[in-house]
């Protein structure tokens, strides 16, 4: 349990880290690549709803110190963090999820992985977009969408070249 | 630890879930806005800053080549802006005029990276990565950036490199004199040490002395009067020929030169075609 933890935690700091070095610096223009929300989508199934708020808040904020953007980010992975479990009960796979479930590729396919990640990254980078934007527009939704396919992009490049269980 | 994984797991998370939410959306809205940000939670902070700053550093380094080149162009640019870079128009000192006037350019400087070099042959070349697209041309001097001594002659021009004789080569002739007295002799190289050549067809009443200065004499038009070659070590009498010898220990290391300059005369056309109807009227 305690081993699983510091893994846990070196794979948070590992994320927030590649994300405000290398991804930050790689946006084009305004449009960025948000790898950090796969810190949430990755923690078992079963951690208590409560530990899994708090711990959406802290990974939002400390994207926010990086990005400047004090509450933005905290304020969408909070949300997300909140609204897991009700996305894992909508796409639930048929006979249940196991005892002591991960949510990962290896374990849950392919297609379902690519459902769970499509809806919370799809989720996590319209709520970031809209409030950067405050305002529904073409330029909005060129950059939402643009975001969103190379975000899902790396996420999946992600998954291949770690693959975790 | 544990303890506190429990009070979470008993507390509310719809109510947690509310008080986050209104505290980053409160923060977003209201404190984004204030001019003294708060200082804590954004990259102001000392171990942020610290962490962009080490990041920023080793993405420079990544940028050190541009860099370089920019500035290799840049002092070419500075250079020419030099007097010495100019031909003066002024007959005698009591004329007054305007600058503009006085001055035309005379040296071009363009800044080249040496792409292929060799020290241990017989004849050595350097190949460098600009050609007669940047407007050079044969028999222009190349100059070192570091050190500012001479390095080569170039010979062959194509498009977008240029081979240059290195001053490591059996047939370069270059005039070079003596700083001190201005007692000029012809820089050739025995093909011996890498790091020496000879000012040979030193008059026999020149006085030589160890250590002395020796620099290009501007009498031929590839290198400008007073580009360094290096220092005397000895120097001895040549038997066969009546004159003095004097090895030169060159100003720089000619195995890790870098950035060079070519150095253009823009005059040669007209001195080389002035001198060479002289010799034809003999």
């Amino acid at each position: 349990m305690n081993n699983f933890n510091i893994k846990k935690a070196l794979h948070f700091i590992f994320i927030v880290l590649l994300q405000v070095l290398v991804l930050k610096n790689m946006s084009l223009g305004k449009v960025n690549i948000y790898l950090y929300p796969i810190i949430i989508l990755l923690l078992p199934l079963e951690i208590p709803h409560g530990l899994l708020v708090l711990l959406g808040f802290v990974c939002g904020l400390s994207i926010d110190i990086f990005y400047d953007t004090l509450g933005l980010h905290a304020a969408v992975m909070t949300l997300i963090a909140f609204a897991r479990p009700g996305v894992c009960y909508l796409i639930e796979p048929r006979g249940g999820y196991e005892a002591h479930q991960s949510l990962t590729r290896s374990r849950l396919g392919w297609t379902w992985f690519s459902k769970y990640a499509g809806i919370i990254f799809g989720l996590s980078i319209l709520l970031i977009t809209l409030l950067e934007d405050l305002s529904f527009s073409m330029v909005w939704l060129v950059r939402f969408s643009l975001s969103y396919s190379v975000s899902m992009a790396f996420l999946m490049l992600y998954q291949s070249i770690f693959n975790p269980e | 630890m544990q303890q506190l994984v429990n009070f979470f797991v008993r507390f509310n998370a719809g109510f947690l879930f509310l008080a986050l939410e209104v505290l980053s959306l409160y923060a977003y809205f209201n404190l984004n806005s204030t001019q003294p940000k708060a200082a804590f939670l954004s990259s102001a902070n000392g171990f942020v800053g610290g962490l962009f700053d080490y990041s920023s550093r080793i993405s420079r380094q990544w940028n050190l080549t541009v860099v370089n080149d920019s500035l290799a162009r840049e002092n070419a640019q500075l250079k020419m802006q030099l007097p010495s870079a100019k031909y003066s128009t002024l007959a005698d000192k009591g004329q007054v005029q305007d600058s503009n006037h006085i001055y035309i350019q005379q040296y071009k400087y363009t800044a080249a990276v040496v792409v292929n070099n060799s020290i241990n042959r017989a004849s050595n070349y350097i190949t460098i990565n600009r050609g007669s697209n940047h407007g050079l041309r044969p028999n222009v001097g190349l100059v070192s950036a570091t050190g500012n001594f001479v390095v080569g002659i170039v010979r062959k021009v194509s498009a977008n490199y240029a081979v240059a004789m290195s001053v490591l080569h059996r047939d370069t002739r270059i005039s070079a004199k003596i700083k001190s007295n201005n007692y000029f002799g012809v820089l050739v190289w025995d093909g011996d040490q890498s790091s020496h050549l000879n000012l040979e067809a030193l008059p026999r009443h020149a006085p030589i002395k160890k250590g002395d200065t020796v620099i290009t004499s501007g009498y031929s038009t590839m290198f400008p009067e007073g580009v360094m070659v290096g220092v005397i070590d000895t120097f001895f009498m040549d038997g066969s020929s009546n004159f003095n010898v004097a090895r030169v220990r060159l100003a720089g290391n000619m195995s890790d030169i870098q950035y060079v300059y070519a150095i253009d005369d823009l005059l040669r056309e007209e001195r080389e075609a002035l001198e060479k109807e002289v010799k034809s009227d003999e």
